[in-house]
């Protein structure tokens, strides 16, 4: 490909060998590779934050994220931060390798989490922009298994089409009531284009992180504003592994949120303006012409749609944990003093709301108790209005309402 | 199709689609690409099928006078096409590299907020190409060029809410109107050369050159070749002059890389080749261009190799080839240069629009094979001076500021007392009192009446300086702008009888402009009180309408090209005689500021940072 394009799955080659498990070697003093110790560590607290700790089925697909782009410097916004704006094929392949360990499984057994010798973990990546999926190592699934995932392509497949259509109203490029297979096109396309300055719209519109069972949100349009944690509170009553899981929401999805929040707020002063003029600096960051300032922030191409809330984390479990958790470390419940996030709890019993003021929970009633539905997800997408201008006022116009099905 | 009827079309066409395109709002997105896909795409059809008929035609050059704007006695102004060698190269490279940044464009300006300004600006700069390089005489060439300069400051100014692309804007602009004023110098000294408008086909012509090496005195000679000379590499960013062009990149990229990277740039080396009958025999002129090819192929070529910006070394690398053109004209590989301007054309127009990539290609994607560089410490004082030189830019854009623009300021400041009551009533004192002379109801004692033009042409410079830096009220700038046109009326129709219908044509036009333009200033005022010009105002957010009103007619003040007033500015000028030096200097210098000093007004007062905070505001220095 062209040089001014940054395929995302370039970052790694299927056929190339990772050292992931530690044998003797150092360079410049440091170790190479995990021990079988640090490993089973990093495997643990995976699986128990996600509450994946039984009932394991023969496949467990660890997806990273990645995003190809052309001509375009805020490309790393796109790609994946917790990989310094890389994207993350290198490390949900790792993550895999660990998981399938043989020593690794036996001292997780000793942890309580068995995990029977079919399963197999693959690592995989999703490109965010061009709506596509690689897998890595499937040469060493088994038989079975081999034909388990030959089938499970294809139900990623139907997630990619149909994300790409949810995706693709938002592009004026496409028509989104064109064929699918002509939607998947013209997405790639863009992807590639040297000329789009949108190849994707990235985390724009984020204004939710739900922890919880994924029971919680289901059959609901949220129409992509919302991060998702699986989370069991039945196995972790104590409260102890969500103090770990609540420990990033707030550097993550809340960094994430106020990123987008403070770039649309003042676009010309807290973002980077338009892109379009936006002119390259000593390979680290961008100014408007030769002798402007370094723009921080993130372009209005990116976040013209987004509507500046802050961030709403919902987490399923009772107050009082939730309270002990965010309060266990200061730099973590200064996100929450402070208001930087919002957070509401719902009670997993009872099912009532709480929401965080002040130091502590108090009793929330929503504004509405009924949601518009919807039939067909095709038809929502397609009859969808879009925006008019980009102006302030008119853009987020063509953001939805959250429907359930 | 015959060449004679396709040649008038090269002009008509880009012209009616630029018209066209003003009749859209920014959300037809969809009409307005559409018509410029049609125009410049019907235009590079009619150029191939050209090209075609001039191919079969045994590739002799083409022309055609198609439209007689005006004549009298000795000068007429033609629109006049030309076509030969360079034409097509020139056509068929703009025309090609338009089209694929227009079709680039309806993607990468999609949902921007002046999708239409800019495209109409793209059209409107097409025009202005098509006029320079069809052109068959001077007259019509210049059109091209005077369009060409006013789009690029509209396309440099394309983010009209923020300081830095305005005040660069004006920067390029100012350059721009030097090198203009140069080639109606020029244009003039080849009038009083040939007494005639000369074509090009009639420079071509052996025996033409022969009679005028044996007739213009070689003063002459020497003020138009010095006068093309500057306005070639002013236009084609030679040193002195380089420093413009890195700071042109304010626009959108897919306008910096046709403008600057493409084809505005080479516009200098197009009039050289142009003129090439002229000096074509003249060796000094060949040294002369080789000498400034160096020197800008060093200084560039050293600045390119250290700026911090990718656009700016780009734009260092474009100066670079063409002072490498510059030489290969010296050495009269005039093929060479048309081979290298195309791939050069071509080559940067690329590189700016995928200028964005290089984060992605030189670090991004080279993360597992990054190798650093071994740090070399061997320096030494010639290194690092050439080193910080380099960086500085050669200091060109700080001398041209120092020596260039603000010695004219310091002059106008010290005028500042024309503001007073009494000067302002001497003023039209002085007017009265000059056109009672010229309608001869008065008369000038003789000692007086041979230095009455050279008076009234220091008065209208004046008035421009004045006006030219003016902090306070708009207005009173903007009627010393008039005064001072009135007052060179003055002074050429005192030089020599001028025709009254001439005159009427100049001033009714001058003062319909200067009416309607001190009506917008009149109603912006109102809206706060407050339009001083020490500062950026930046209305044309609250009141687009008068903004652009006000534009066109200070361009028509000025004499913008299709206004009566440019033909009628041009005419003057060939009422001065070739020895009358000072009352050239006096007008030339007073033609650079006068377009300065109207558009300065309209940058103050509508362009900038809007001071209501009901917008949003830019950084300064953002």
């Amino acid at each position: 490909m062209a040089p001014a394009i940054s395929n995302a799955f370039s970052v790694l080659q299927p056929n190339g060998q990772l050292t992931v498990e530690h044998q003797t070697d150092h360079e410049n003093g440091l170790q190479i590779g995990f021990t079988v110790d640090e490993m089973t560590a990093r495997v643990q607290s995976l699986l128990s934050g996600i509450a994946l700790t039984k009932d394991f089925a023969p496949l467990v697909y660890l997806i990273a994220h990645g995003s190809s782009s052309a001509n375009n410097p805020h490309h790393g916004a796109h790609d994946c931060g917790a990989c310094s704006g890389r994207p993350g094929a290198v490390n949900a392949r790792v993550m895999a390798t660990m998981a399938n360990h043989v020593g690794v499984r036996e001292k997780l057994k000793s942890a309580g989490i068995m995990i029977p010798e079919t399963t197999q973990f693959i690592g995989g990546m999703h490109d965010t922009a061009a709506d596509e999926m690689a897998f890595y190592d499937t040469e060493s699934l088994s038989e079975e298994n081999a034909i388990l995932h030959k089938k499970n392509i294809q139900t990623f497949e139907n997630a990619c089409d149909l994300n790409a259509k949810e995706r693709s109203r938002r592009f004026a490029s496409i028509n989104t009531k064109s064929s699918i297979k002509n939607v998947r096109k013209a997405i790639k396309n863009r992807s590639v284009s040297l000329f789009e300055p949108r190849p994707e719209l990235g985390h724009g519109t984020n204004t939710l992180c739900i922890v919880g069972k994924r029971d919680l949100s289901k059959r609901l349009f949220l129409d992509r504003r919302a991060f998702m944690n699986s989370y069991d509170y039945k196995n972790d009553l104590d409260g102890k592994l969500l103090t770990n899981i609540m420990k990033p929401l707030g550097p993550v999805c809340g960094g994430i949120n106020l990123e987008y929040y403070f770039s649309r707020v003042d676009n010309y002063k807290l973002g980077a303006g338009t892109k379009l003029p936006h002119n390259v600096v000593g390979l680290f960051g961008v100014a408007n012409s030769s002798d402007g300032d370094l723009r921080p922030g993130l372009p209005w191409q990116m976040v013209e749609v987004h509507d500046p809330v802050r961030l709403l984390i919902i987490v399923e479990h009772f107050p009082e944990v939730v309270l002990k958790a965010i309060q266990s470390t200061p730099e973590m419940y200064e996100w929450f003093i402070n208001e930087w996030v919002h957070l509401a709890v719902i009670n997993p019993e009872t099912h009532a709301l709480y929401y965080f003021k002040q130091g502590q929970f108090a009793d929330y009633q929503p504004l509405t108790n009924t949601l518009p539905k919807f039939d067909d997800f095709n038809r929502l997408m397609e009859e969808a209005h879009s925006m008019r201008t980009n102006r302030l006022p008119e853009a987020t116009q063509e953001n939805l309402t959250v429907y359930l099905n | 199709m015959t060449m004679q009827t396709l040649l008038p079309l090269y002009f008509i066409i880009p012209l009616i689609g630029f018209v066209l395109s003003l009749f859209f709002k920014r959300t037809q997105e969809k009409a307005i690409t559409n018509i410029a896909f049609v125009t410049v795409g019907l235009h590079l059809l009619l150029i191939l099928q050209g090209v075609y008929l001039w191919w079969q035609a045994g590739m002799v050059t083409q022309h055609l006078s198609f439209w007689q704007l005006f004549a009298h006695e000795g000068f007429k102004f033609v629109l006049e096409c030309y076509f030969d060698k360079i034409t097509v190269t020139f056509a068929l490279v703009g025309g090609f590299i338009t089209f694929l940044i227009l079709v680039f464009s309806k993607f990468y300006m999609h949902r921007d907020e002046g999708f239409q300004r800019y495209f109409s600006g793209l059209l409107l700069f097409y025009t202005g190409y098509s006029f320079a390089i069809f052109a068959g005489n001077f007259e019509t060439l210049f059109i091209g060029w005077e369009i060409f300069g006013f789009t690029s400051f509209l396309l440099i100014g394309y983010y009209r809410d923020r300081y830095l692309p305005i005040k660069n804007a004006f920067k390029v602009l100012s350059l721009y109107r030097l090198g203009d004023v140069c080639l109606i110098l020029a244009m003039w000294m080849a009038h009083h050369i040939f007494h005639t408008n000369v074509t090009f086909t009639q420079l071509s012509q052996a025996n033409w050159l022969e009679l005028f090496h044996v007739s213009a005195g070689s003063g002459a000679l020497l003020f138009m070749m010095a006068m093309i000379f500057i306005a070639v590499s002013i236009k084609s960013a030679q040193f002195p002059f380089s420093s413009w062009l890195p700071r042109a990149m304010e626009g959108p990229t897919t306008s910096s890389a046709i403008f600057y990277g493409a084809l505005s740039s080479h516009l200098g080396i197009f009039l050289l080749l142009r003129t090439a009958p002229l000096w074509e025999t003249i060796a000094n002129f060949h040294i002369a261009l080789i000498v400034l090819g160096v020197l800008t192929t060093f200084t560039a070529s050293m600045s390119a190799k250290v700026q911090s910006t990718i656009k700016t070394q780009i734009a260092y690398g474009a100066i670079t080839q063409m002072g490498l053109m510059l030489i290969e004209i010296g050495l009269g590989l005039h093929t060479l240069v048309l081979i290298h301007f195309a791939g050069h054309a071509f080559l940067r127009a690329y590189q700016l629009l995928v200028s964005p990539s290089t984060l992605g290609y030189m670090i991004h994607n080279q993360f597992f094979e990054y190798q650093p560089k071994p740090v070399v410490m061997e320096t030494s004082r010639l290194k690092n001076t050439l080193y910080l030189l380099s960086v500085k830019e050669w200091h060109l854009d700080q001398l041209q500021f120092q020596y260039l623009w603000q010695p004219f300021k310091q002059l106008g400041k010290h005028l500042g007392w024309m503001q007073g009551i009494g000067t302002q009533v001497a003023l039209k004192l002085l007017l009265i009192v000059g056109v009672l002379i010229e309608l001869r109801f008065l008369h000038a004692p003789t000692y007086l009446s041979q230095f009455l033009p050279e008076c009234y042409a220091l008065l209208s410079l004046m008035c421009i300086l004045f006006a030219f830096s003016w902090r306070g009220n708009p207005i009173q700038a903007w009627w010393m702008i008039v005064m001072s046109q009135i007052f060179i009326v003055l002074a050429v129709s005192l030089n020599v009888h001028v025709e009254t219908a001439h005159v009427w044509i100049y001033l009714t036009t001058t003062l319909a402009a200067a009416v309607i333009g001190m009506f917008c200033l009149h109603n912006t005022y109102h809206l706060d009180k407050d339009i001083a010009l020490d500062r950026y105002h930046g209305y044309v957010q609250e009141r687009p309408d008068l903004a652009i009103i006000f534009l066109i007619c200070a361009m028509a003040l000025v004499g913008f090209p299709f206004t009566p007033t440019f033909i009628a500015i041009d005419l003057m000028l060939t009422q001065i005689h070739d020895h009358q030096y000072v009352l050239l200097a006096l007008t030339g210098v007073g033609f650079v500021f006068l377009e300065l000093a109207a558009l300065r007004i309209y940058m103050r007062v509508y362009l900038g940072q809007h001071k209501k905070h009901t917008h949003p505001i830019a950084y300064r220095s953002s």
